[in-house]
């Protein structure tokens, strides 16, 4: 049971995401296709191909596949988690910069960013070492109950909050005083993912506490969250396609 | 604010008039789900109370005054200072008055103000005209209304009536006269005479009128540069993030 809801629900985020991607890299019109990925905007094409690079390398199939090539038992799953760390990192720098936030700037790029960056893959490679898993198991829940294996997602969560946690207040702002209405609601909606994703970091203990058994549940917060995030993205770019700023916004002097 | 749902019924029976929720739907041509609701959760509109009133024939601002935060809505006299009536006058009508005086031929008078209120900043053109101090931040506090609110229901012509009439009682002025500038009661029912805005305007004094207009240019201008920058700030971020 808890396997088809996570097939599913890793399923349904790879038919969002990688839409997303898919269509954002073949669009005829802007971005212009691969070319977006050598572009600044190019940062959320590449966020989307990571992130959903690591939720395919997770659907069972395909993790077995790669674990007859990964050298390390489990090492997909190392592939998957990096993936996703980086993924983040390149959505935190996207918004830090629309958002114009100095302080996410400071905490998400330059050397800081990149310590942080690499003592969070680091972790996640030392405590895969030192967890006991013979066999693959997507996401290391078959050995949930390892106190390495836990170190292990909470690294991932830890690092995720960090780069996150700064954007929070940026995005509530925006989400309060965007000019432009469908703005407002992209801007609550990557607002709530945030808000999910570092929530599941702090609820972290009561997963520990809830047993192996919960942690599809808990899961199911992620995919929600990223869900909220991307469609917050795709909302931003509907509304750059359309031009919606400039119909709504209106500095026409005409009272007809 | 509203007036209470049970304040409501009393009123309706004092005043012999059915409560019910369809016959009542019918007088003021709101749906009776509608009206139901707005009883039921003991919040209704003034204009639901003036839509009564003038189904059955009783004068808005009569009916407005018998509640209790009303009651002294017809205690001063209900005709609108020249101010307030040139507030109500587009910006536009006033640069064809001021273009008639400069050359009658050329730019004839209209005989009408062309520009119906309320119009784009008319209800912040009327908190100005009456305001003989600090008549926002009073309407803010008695009527419990955090004060940048306040700003922005004015920037967009949300003034509620109950904050109009606590405008017209802190500067003592006419108090129906905001809740025509509202748009709750008619010009006629506000013994408003019907080319009051084309007299005011054609008696204002010319350095009145280039005053007015001034200030009102100054207005448009900070509004258009506002609209703008918001306009700047939304087309940067969906570029940047999208």
């Amino acid at each position: 049971m808890n396997d088809s809801v996570y097939v599913i629900s890793v399923s349904l985020m790879l038919i969002l995401l990688g839409g997303l991607t898919f269509h954002r890299l073949t669009s005829k019109t802007t971005p212009e296709g691969a070319r977006a990925l050598l572009r600044p905007s190019g940062r959320l094409a590449l966020m989307g191909i990571l992130l959903t690079t690591a939720y395919v390398v997770s659907l069972p199939g395909i993790y077995a596949m790669l674990e007859a090539i990964v050298p390390i038992s489990n090492g997909t799953d190392f592939i998957a988690k990096v993936c996703a760390m980086t993924a983040v990192a390149f959505l935190g720098v996207h918004l830090a910069i629309a958002y114009n936030s100095e302080t996410a700037l400071g905490w998400i790029v330059g050397l800081r960013g990149a310590v942080a960056l690499g003592i969070a893959a680091l972790g996640v490679f030392i405590t895969l070492i030192a967890a006991d898993t013979p066999e693959a198991s997507p996401r290391l829940v078959a050995y949930a109950d390892q106190p390495a294996v836990e170190v292990n997602q909470w690294i991932v969560l830890a690092y995720t909050a960090y780069i996150l946690g700064p954007l929070l207040s940026p995005l509530f702002r925006d989400s309060r005083s965007n000019p432009l209405r469908f703005g407002r609601l992209a801007s609550r909606l990557i607002f709530i993912g945030f808000a999910l994703s570092i929530g599941r970091t702090l609820a972290y203990p009561l997963e520990l506490h809830a047993g192996p058994e919960a942690f599809y549940v808990f899961e199911l917060v992620t995919h929600v969250s990223t869900a909220c995030v991307v469609l917050g993205l795709w909302a931003f770019a509907f509304a750059r396609k359309n031009q919606l700023a400039r119909k709504k916004l209106d500095i026409d002097l005409s009272i007809k | 604010m509203a007036v209470s749902g049970s304040d409501f019924k009393q009123w309706l029976e004092r005043r012999g008039i059915t409560t019910s929720a369809s016959e009542l739907g019918r007088l003021t041509g709101l749906h009776r789900v509608t009206v139901g609701n707005q009883i039921r959760r003991g919040n209704v509109p003034e204009s639901t109370v003036v839509g009564v009133a003038r189904g059955v024939g009783i004068d808005p601002i009569a009916a407005l005054a018998d509640f209790k935060e009303y009651q002294d809505l017809d205690s001063r006299p209900r005709s609108p200072t020249a101010a307030e009536v040139l507030s109500q006058v587009h910006h536009a009508d006033l640069m064809v008055e001021l273009q008639h005086r400069f050359h009658e031929d050329l730019f004839p008078r209209n005989d009408k103000v062309k520009i119906d209120f309320p119009h784009d900043g008319s209800h912040r053109a009327w908190i100005d005209a009456i305001d003989t101090g600090d008549v926002r931040h009073d309407v803010a506090e008695k009527t419990g209304t955090a004060i940048t609110y306040l700003f922005t229901q004015l920037s967009e012509n949300k003034l509620t009536p109950i904050q109009a009439v606590t405008a017209a009682r802190v500067s003592g002025t006419s108090m129906v006269a905001g809740l025509v500038v509202v748009g709750l009661i008619t010009m006629e029912e506000g013994d408003w005479p019907e080319d009051v805005r084309e007299t005011a305007l054609m008696v204002m004094k010319n350095e009145d009128l280039v005053e007015l207009i001034q200030q009102r240019l100054n207005l448009l201008q900070r509004r258009l540069r506002q609209r703008k920058e918001a306009l700047e700030y939304a087309e940067k971020l969906t570029d940047l993030i999208g």
